[in-house]
């Protein structure tokens, strides 16, 4: 089971993911936009990340670049979970160093695969 | 407040008879009321507050001929563009007072925005919460009957009836997890709906907002100069430009250059930050 970070402004959001991965067995630690997600993520080094797009403060493409810069967070996965689909956009979170693009709404089924698929 | 009756009155220049006829209306009726000296003393002030009224209003006297007006242009047809031009004056003002409106129903509707967006969050924060814990204790309860057939399956008289429950526990098991499934989709639309609003609020209200009073100040600016370039009455602000200073709400008329009010513009970081698309793209992909 992994330890997930879980990071979105929107409660109901956050409430989501976090159920739906506690539900199948993983630790979730929730944060409210980037900034406070480096916070965590300097406190511990989680096996995956899962990231809102658009948040106030340091966005998730800011964040994937902050994490890739920190050598504990190279080359662990984090995946934007997002309700941007757009191809210029989810460039620009591959070229920051994103592992994958989820388009909200997610369903339970499709995050766990995802997640699942990237963590092996 | 006489300035602003002044404009009102300039602006209404053409019902003038009728402003004189309800200034004169309550005084005609005080004439029954009152002693005969301040009747004769109110006929005497009468004319001069009309005749105040009329000089403060109605349109000045064609100047002479200016150094720069063309020769080629008669006095009728000076006459007849200076009347177009208070025309105009009289729209610009007309636009101006229905910009300004506008401004605050539309920083209005942005403050309802708000109140939407809280409420809705509120309200969807407090069903999930609700869900997941009435999800847990199913959960909970479900397992609870579970471990407690499985136990008693082996020893019971009753092996192929248990074993028909457990299969029908498990069924419905499959489909609270495919209620809950739904559930956990259906409610993140309250967050994109949310975005949604976010959006509109900004930076569409925002844009509108600043359009609005980009009308405002423009057609402020257009009419002080309207003013000022002599084809209609008022004072002759000739060579001058008018600067808004917004942060006073103040407009002051300076020897500068005419101002520029530029659109607002819309950046990629900016859309980045506000605008949430949801066209086109795969739901997942793997980089």
């Amino acid at each position: 089971m992994a330890s997930i970070l879980v990071v979105d402004d929107s409660t109901t959001m956050r409430q989501m993911v976090s159920f739906t991965l506690t539900s199948a067995g993983h630790e979730v630690i929730e944060t409210a936009d980037g900034i406070e997600a480096v916070e965590a993520a300097k406190g511990k080094r989680f096996d995956l990340v899962i990231s809102d797009v658009n948040m106030p403060g340091m966005n998730g493409i800011e964040l994937v670049r902050h994490l890739r810069t920190m050598p504990d967070y190279k080359f662990v996965p984090v995946l934007m979970l997002t309700t941007e689909s757009a191809q210029d956009i989810k460039q620009r979170g591959r070229e920051a160093g994103a592992t994958g693009w989820i388009v909200k709404p997610f369903s339970p089924e499709v995050l766990l695969a995802t997640l699942k698929k990237v963590l092996d | 407040m006489i300035k602003n009756l002044i404009i009102t009155l300039k602006i209404y220049r053409d019902k003038l008879p009728l402003f004189l006829l309800l200034m004169i209306a309550p005084l005609a009726l005080a004439l029954f009321w009152t002693p005969w000296w301040v009747a004769v003393i109110c006929l005497l002030i009468a004319p001069i507050a009309g005749a105040l009224l009329i000089s403060q209003t109605h349109p000045q006297p064609l100047t002479l001929r200016g150094s720069a007006d063309s020769q080629d242009v008669t006095n009728a047809q000076l006459r007849k563009m200076r009347k177009m031009s208070n025309n105009i004056q009289h729209q610009l003002y007309h636009w101006s007072e229905i910009s300004t409106n506008s401004y605050a129903s539309v920083e209005q509707v942005a403050s309802y925005v708000d109140e939407v967006i809280a409420h809705s969050e509120t309200a969807v924060v407090q069903i999930s919460n609700n869900f997941i814990d009435v999800t847990r204790k199913t959960r909970k309860q479900m397992e609870y009957a579970l471990s407690l057939l499985e136990r008693i399956r082996g020893a019971s008289e009753y092996n192929q009836e248990i074993t028909t429950v457990l299969t029908q526990i498990g069924e419905l098991g499959n489909e609270i997890q495919t209620d809950i499934n739904n559930i956990i989709v259906a409610l993140q639309f309250q967050d994109m709906t949310q975005q949604k609003l976010q959006q509109l609020k900004s930076p569409l209200l925002t844009d509108l907002t600043s359009s609005l009073q980009t009308i405002f100040d423009e057609t402020r600016v257009m009419s002080f100069k309207l003013e000022g370039s002599g084809l209609v009455d008022g004072q002759p602000t000739r060579n001058t430009a008018i600067q808004i200073n917004r942060a006073k709400d103040q407009i002051s008329i300076v020897n500068a250059a005419p101002v520029k009010t530029n659109p607002p513009v819309i950046s990629a970081a900016n859309i980045a930050q506000s605008g949430k698309d949801s066209s086109g793209g795969a739901s997942v992909e793997i980089f």
